[in-house]
């Protein structure tokens, strides 16, 4: 079975299964890092803004708002990720057969 | 009338449950004169007997090497995710993050944000390619085409200096739990965690070491959000009126809610979020995990699992920590006044469980915590014997020309030594701050391990001369660093004033590693880095087989 992926995959590997295995991460990654610096660099050097309620009557502030969108967004590429990399699965599962 | 004969049941039942404490404890080991918490005794002593069962079921199980290491590549993708959750859920991301949230608020996101951020990047980066390119440890993986031995002396050395201070640091905190929890002496403490540590991983090798995480991190998850909902549920599930309440309890008002009172500059700040992005995929008990689900497939899954679990467990700490400010701060019968909670500030969850659900449940977050701690000792144990035997024994020493038995001999020897070694060394420390140990892992795991795994999946370039320079380099710096920082040079050995003023180096000495590892690399013209490059297509090939799955 092991062998026979690979036989599939070292000649010719999809440039699809290929984007999906290594570019599209490091993208990904890429963007989720910048987003977490962000708010690292907002938190201290916008620490007012950041740190001022996010609407009137509330205590809670706009990093914790921002913070907790980031958390989201993480997930949300995560499983992203996922959706993509079974897609490109099941699409190199088909090429074979037609 | 039941009450009555259900304490005297359990007090009957006290001598036999710590029967087993009370042996290797020397005569001059005296137990702390403290009231019983029954409920804590009652839910440790289930969790021991489960864990015992399964560790005898799984020392029937454990016949080979990859049975001890690897739990036979049978662990599904879900039930490993749980069980890399409870890896990662050590006690201090739940004692501690509440108890930094209840001091420092609006800055414990920073630990937050990086710690999600972590579990994606071990995800979409590293997972899937450590699993199809290793066996049992990530210098398998790393050693795919670069210099096997130096290789894995550089990877054991990495693991080791994560392992043993955060063996030790967990070990401590174990026997100032039970001291303060347990009614029983610090050194008690610290031997039956060493005694039970030893006896998972000799007998039942990672099968044990895997379903003892399972079942603390279904225990945790499930005390976590009990006292969440017990916080909640006091303010109606009003959010905004539980952080209003924060805010008007703290002494820091609504400073709580902005950034700065803990991590004023942005070196603090990023260094910080880098030891945990880098840290995280750098653990070695936490990569070992990914060595036991059956391919690629399943490594996907299970870090999918483990991330969506920690990110649940986060939002939980928050409400726990929030809750604990509103009410600890001011209660005199849990505070000296204002933040000075007694016990410390890494006691805020237990105390706040107090109050929200009485002894009872008091009792049965702390025996979780008891519960957590050693189940973490096991998974570091493991990890710490495995490459001791794998990678420095049949690797280094042996050139792999071992058999599978010399070599479970050997790891099942190394355990007990690292049993014994961390008692020691836990009682050597009595009393000592350890926060030091706590902060050094992370920081040598994303220094050393963490660039060096990530370069050899990813980086063509990379040589055996790059790892070897931006590894060592990445652990000597991290090491030193640490060492003339704050946290030792002025809390531990009382200097006034540190030679390093970050406590986090990490942006120093995980630079300093990558910076090292290119250069080094691309000035590197022997046939042996050719040779090293010209592999890499291949290994690429094999990192991306066995992943041909929906996850």
């Amino acid at each position: 079975m092991q062998a026979e992926k690979q036989k599939i995959i070292s000649p010719d590997p999809s440039i699809k299964f290929k984007q999906v295995h290594n570019r599209l991460p490091r993208v990904l990654i890429g963007i989720l890092v910048i987003l977490v610096f962000l708010f690292d660099f907002l938190s201290v050097y916008a620490s007012k803004f950041i740190g001022s309620p996010y609407m009137d009557g509330s205590v809670v502030s706009i990093g914790i708002i921002l913070a907790f969108f980031i958390v989201i967004a993480i997930v949300a590429v995560a499983l992203y990720y996922i959706y993509r990399v079974n897609s490109a699965w099941l699409d190199l599962r088909k090429s074979p057969d037609e | 009338m039941n009450n009555i004969y259900l304490f005297s049941s359990l007090n009957s039942l006290k001598p036999i449950v710590f029967l087993l404490l009370l042996l290797p404890v020397s005569a001059g080991a005296a137990s702390v004169d403290r009231p019983l918490n029954y409920s804590a005794i009652v839910t440790f002593i289930l969790f021991i007997t489960a864990t015992l069962f399964i560790t005898r079921w799984a020392a029937r199980r454990t016949r080979s090497r990859k049975d001890f290491y690897a739990a036979g590549n049978a662990i599904g993708g879900f039930q490993n995710g749980v069980a890399i959750a409870g890896d990662y859920m050590s006690a201090a991301s739940f004692l501690g993050l509440v108890g930094l949230m209840f001091i420092a608020g609006y800055d414990t996101l920073y630990f937050i944000v990086s710690m999600t951020l972590s579990w994606a990047v071990v995800l979409l980066l590293i997972a899937e390619k450590l699993r199809n390119l290793g066996s049992y440890t990530f210098a398998d993986a790393v050693s795919v085409r670069l210099a096997a031995r130096p290789i894995r002396i550089l990877a054991a050395s990495g693991t080791l200096a994560v392992a043993v201070p955060y063996l030790i640091a967990q070990m401590v905190a174990a026997g100032t739990l039970v001291e303060a929890l347990f009614g029983l002496s610090y050194v008690q403490g610290v031997v039956f965690v060493g005694l039970m540590m030893t006896i998972y991983v000799t007998f039942g090798g990672m099968i044990a070491t895997t379903w003892v995480q399972i079942v603390k991190a279904i225990l945790l998850v499930a005390g976590g959000t009990i006292l969440a909902i017990g916080v909640l549920l006091i303010f109606s599930f009003d959010v905004n009126e539980l952080a209003r309440s924060a805010v008007n309890a703290h002494p820091q008002g609504i400073a709580i809610m902005q950034p700065g009172l803990l991590y004023p500059d942005i070196v603090s700040v990023i260094s910080l979020s880098l030891a945990f992005i880098g840290g995280t995929a750098g653990l070695p008990h936490v990569l070992m995990r990914f060595f036991t689900v059956p391919d690629g497939v399943q490594a996907r899954r299970s870090a999918a699992f483990a991330l969506c679990i920690i990110t649940y467990f986060q939002v939980v700490v928050v409400i726990i920590g929030l809750g604990a400010i509103v009410l600890l701060v001011g209660n005199e019968e849990f505070t000296e006044g204002g933040l000075k909670v007694i016990g410390g500030s890494n006691m805020a969850a237990i105390h706040l469980s107090q109050i929200t659900g009485g002894d009872v449940f008091m009792g049965f977050i702390s025996a979780v915590a008891f519960a957590t701690i050693l189940a973490v000792v096991s998974g570091l144990t493991l990890s710490a014997a495995a490459t001791v035997s794998h990678d420095l024994f049949a690797g280094v020493i042996r050139k792999g020309s071992c058999t599978d038995a010399e070599e479970l001999r050997v790891s099942r020897l190394t355990v007990v030594i690292l049993g014994i070694t961390g008692v020691l060394l836990a009682l050597l420390f009595e009393g000592q701050n350890v926060a030091v140990l706590a902060t050094l892992p992370l920081v040598i795991a994303a220094s050393t391990n963490f660039p060096v795994l990530l370069l050899s999946m990813y980086w063509k370039k990379f040589t055996t001369r790059g790892a070897l320079v931006g590894g060592y380099v990445g652990l000597s710096l991290a090491v030193g660093l640490i060492i003339v920082g704050p946290n030792v040079w002025v809390q531990a050995l009382g200097f006034d004033k540190p030679l390093f003023p970050y406590a986090y180096p990490t942006l120093f000495s995980m630079g300093a590693c990558f910076l090292c590892a290119w250069f080094f690399s691309v000035t590197d013209k022997s046939q042996r880095a050719a040779a090293e490059a010209r592999a890499f297509d291949e290994q690429l090939t094999r990192s991306q087989v066995g992943h041909l799955g929906p996850g």
